[in-house]
């Protein structure tokens, strides 16, 4: 600006002296010029506010997740450009943005690029579609805002530094035996039962003759002016944990090559086989060696029938990729720390099981009821492997592809 | 998708006059030190910038010939008709005198440069990086002209470049202005794939400051002398224009009211007096018109006029219905709503509250003298009073680093007796106040010019 002021009063100066009275004019002309692009410099990006809104957090693989962009100018002044660089992680698709160009600056980051121009107060809100095709957790944010001035120059900047996530998890499909003499998977808990387990407390329901007063819930009797007892949980049978081998192809445990389609494909079993475990009444955990963002090496979500834990199952195989932690066996005898015997293992691998056999069969002499469920084209071989040592397995194949089966048929 | 109207019309009418418009005040400053007066005004070098910007933009003859030779053709060709708008050129050419037609209004030839102008506009990706770039050079660059103009041109000479070089300024901002917003509004179309059409803010904010600007400029331009007739020229021209237009436009109506008229006065009362109209005479008498062509060329202006219209009318209407057809259907997934949405009061920032000036403390006052001390000894950096120290422990720390004399120990305890005892000082003692303040001011002087380093205490390790 102080260049711009020089020049001015050098034109002023000169056309005094000259005589020159149009220089007035071009110094006026130029002082005007040099203000207004002043302007945008200091108040543009003031009283700017960008937020964006996801029309939910949580989505399956296939959903379309309606996203919100909004942009409010709150101030007087009008601004003639402003964009704003929203960062997307990469593998999450903007219908209305079909080409997404790759952040210069954040590895596995697109930009979601927009510009507005807008006038006093003006609000405006674009709605955007993501069509969530894979699983995993999609970070929306930081976002990176322009201001230009009337001439177009980069005028201000700024930075919007929140960040949203979308946690898309992976489908999961009925279960079909293939034949009428296949074993059920897991074990399951009576729908009702003579016994409840008054550790499980679940609630309360209006009293009925034959409660005991010692079953009368006292407070809340008192708080809705109607005598209520207590509602306990059926006594739990066997709990369920499916322990997920991410490793997909043959060899140590740390090479770094896998196979995307082999380990998307357990993703969609063990959510299929955890929502029917779940619908059967069973306590469902699950249990991978997959880093999760965390430092911890093994991803474990404890077993429980509670309503959520669909869910919960869900993000859990959204975040987990593909590079195992550590080796399988280890997270089988690491189950043992955690999950109390008794309880069912369910193995969940799309490779050959003579690797860790001998793992599981320690778990079954553990006290653990173990069962193998052998994804993939030689998923029957595997099984088979498995049975001749004694532990119940099951072949389950994804027809056509785990992007398009409509069910996880089990055999054997 | 398809830049509107405003971007394939208005722009490049906007740039083109833009660059007319600096044109015509670099054209008047040369024409000024050749002693001639302006001949070539915005407009005309803006049909020639046209003519360039139309080849720069073509379709056809892209062949490497035309693209080496067309140019400087085309560049010779704009030169020599801004050279022949001279009347005097004209009458030496008809006369036979080309050397002497050559040698005058050589400033003409800055026709060339205005073909080359509008050439230089064949992108239109590039439109907002020129037009931003023509402002940007262009805005200071006018003082040039103008100081040469002045300088060489005196009484009526001068009032004619003033004249010229005034209405190339006033046009150039106004053009130029108008350019970059559209082409800014086109940028961010062509970026963000969003319509025009929800971008009227932007126009109409760019068109206010291109007004804005020039209605600043006219005062001032009037305040400063230049001269009222060119004022008139840059008012009067666009407007007894726009009279025309509107009179031509509007003569299939009065010729249709009139013949209704016409129709209807038998049916009126007599006592009702319409005033006279007289249609073209359609009656020809042969012996008074040699030809009957004026009368059809009338009639049919008329009628083509009148189709214009009507013509335009249709496709006005049918824009409308299409805008609302596309409006009813696309109420149900609208990919941007726009509004205007005043924050609430309590969302608003407070006013920003001026800083609390602090009162300078009276050097007469014991507690506002040992203030003062605080603030010295702050500014000077070595015994800044610490926040865990009391006054009595910060003074003897200071005396103990060296500082000489008795005077901050003596002020600090006058500050703890009047603030923390809250018992007065004898008027001696307030009396000595302010010489011991000045005592210390000067300790703190002295001890700059005695840094306790010398050449002997000065180890030089190898």
């Amino acid at each position: 600006m102080s260049g711009w002021l020089a020049l001015v009063a050098t034109m002023i100066v000169v056309g005094a002296v000259a005589a020159a009275p149009g220089l007035f004019l071009v110094a006026a002309v130029t002082l005007g010029y040099a203000s207004l692009t002043r302007l945008w410099t200091r108040f543009g990006m003031g009283q700017v506010v960008y937020s964006r809104s996801l029309g939910a957090t949580r989505a399956v693989a296939g959903d379309t997740v309606p996203l919100d962009v909004t942009i409010w100018n709150r101030k007087p002044l009008p601004l003639p450009w402003i964009a704003a660089d929203d960062l997307i992680t990469d593998g999450i698709s903007v219908r209305e943005r079909p080409v997404l160009e790759r952040d210069d600056e954040r590895f596995g980051r697109r930009v979601l690029h927009n510009a507005w121009a807008l006038a006093w107060f003006e609000r405006v809100v674009r709605h955007f579609h993501l069509e969530a095709r894979r699983r995993g957790v999609y970070d929306l944010g930081p976002a990176r805002l322009r201001v230009r001035d009337i001439l177009g120059r980069d005028a201000a900047a700024g930075a919007e530094p929140s960040e949203t996530s979308l946690v898309v998890g992976p489908r999961s499909v009925p279960l079909r035996m293939a034949s009428r003499n296949a074993a059920p998977i897991g074990e399951r808990r009576a729908r009702r039962s003579l016994f409840a387990d008054p550790a499980l407390f679940g609630g309360v329901r209006p009293f009925q003759p034959g409660d005991s007063l010692r079953r009368v819930h006292w407070r809340a009797t008192a708080r809705l002016g109607s005598t209520v007892s207590r509602r306990y949980e059926p006594a739990r049978g066997r709990e369920v944990i499916v322990a997920l081998d991410v490793q997909t192809i043959p060899g140590p445990h740390w090479e770094m090559t896998y196979d995307d389609e082999a380990f998307e494909g357990l993703c969609v079993a063990a959510a299929s086989l955890a929502r029917q475990l779940l619908a059967d009444g069973a306590s469902c955990g699950i249990a991978a060696a997959s880093f999760t963002g965390t430092i911890q090496q093994v991803a474990y979500l404890g077993p429980q029938a509670a309503h959520g834990q669909l869910a919960r199952t869900a993000e859990f195989l959204a975040r987990i990729g593909p590079i195992s932690s550590r080796p399988y066996p280890q997270l089988l005898t690491w189950l043992t720390r955690r999950f109390p015997p008794g309880g069912t293992v369910l193995t969940l691998s799309a490779r050959d099981p003579r690797a860790y056999l001998p793992a599981m069969q320690r778990l079954a002499r553990s006290g653990y009821r173990v069962e193998h469920v052998a994804l993939g084209a030689d998923g029957a071989t595997h099984a088979a492997r498995v049975r001749r040592h004694g532990i119940p397995a099951a072949s389950a194949t994804l027809d056509p592809g785990w992007e398009e089966a409509d069910a996880l048929v089990l055999a054997g | 998708m398809r830049s509107s109207w405003q971007a394939r019309f208005l722009l490049p009418a906007a740039q083109v006059l833009a660059e007319g418009g600096w044109l015509a005040v670099v054209y008047a400053a040369v024409q000024a030190l050749a002693g001639g007066i302006p001949r070539v005004g915005p407009l005309e070098f803006a049909l020639l910038a046209t003519a360039g910007m139309l080849w720069g933009r073509r379709r056809r003859w892209t062949g490497t010939v035309a693209d080496a030779a067309g140019l400087p053709l085309l560049a010779v060709a704009g030169g020599a008709i801004a050279w022949f708008l001279d009347p005097e050129v004209r009458g030496l050419l008809i006369d036979g005198h080309l050397t002497a037609a050559l040698s005058t209004h050589a400033a003409g030839w800055i026709g060339a440069v205005a073909i080359w102008r509008g050439e230089a506009h064949r992108s239109a990706e590039d439109d907002d990086i020129q037009a931003a770039q023509l402002l940007r050079w262009a805005v200071p660059g006018l003082a040039a002209p103008w100081l040469i103009g002045h300088m060489v041109t005196a009484g009526p000479a001068e009032a004619a470049f003033t004249a010229a070089a005034f209405m190339g300024t006033l046009v150039f901002v106004g053009s130029a202005f108008t350019a970059v917003g559209l082409a800014r509004l086109e940028a961010v179309r062509a970026a963000t794939g969003s319509d025009w059409q929800a971008n009227r803010s932007w126009l109409l904010l760019v068109l206010g400051v291109a007004v804005g600007l020039t209605l600043i400029g006219i005062p001032a331009a009037a305040f400063m002398g230049v001269p009222a007739k060119a004022l008139l020229t840059v008012l009067i021209g666009p407007l007894r224009a726009i009279l025309l237009a509107l009179l031509l436009a509007s003569t299939p109506l009065i010729v249709v009211i009139a013949a209704l008229t016409e129709l209807l006065r038998p049916l009126l009362p007599e006592t009702i007096t319409l005033p006279t109209f007289a249609l073209p005479n359609l009656a020809v008498d042969p012996s008074e018109v040699v030809s009957d062509a004026p009368t059809w060329i009338f009639y049919g202006i008329v009628a083509l006029l009148a189709a214009v219209e009507l013509l335009c009318l249709a496709v006005v209407l049918y824009l409308r219905w299409q805008e609302r057809r596309r409006y009813r259907f696309s109420q149900t997934d609208a990919f941007e709503e726009r509004s205007i949405v005043i924050p609430p009061p309590e969302d608003l920032p407070a006013p920003a509250t001026p800083p609390r000036t602090r009162r300078r403390p009276s050097i007469a006052d014991p507690a506002g003298a040992y203030l003062a001390a605080l603030d010295a000894l702050e500014r000077d950096g070595r015994w800044a009073r610490q926040p865990s120290e009391s006054p009595a422990i910060h003074a003897g720390r200071v005396r103990s680093e060296g500082l000489p004399g008795t005077a901050l120990p003596r002020l600090a305890a006058a500050y703890q007796l009047v603030r923390y005892a809250g018992s007065p000082l004898t008027a001696q003692e307030q009396r000595r106040v302010p010489s011991r303040l000045a005592r210390l001011r000067e300790a703190l002087h002295r001890s700059h010019g005695d840094t306790g380093i010398s050449l002997d205490n000065v180890i030089v390790r190898v």
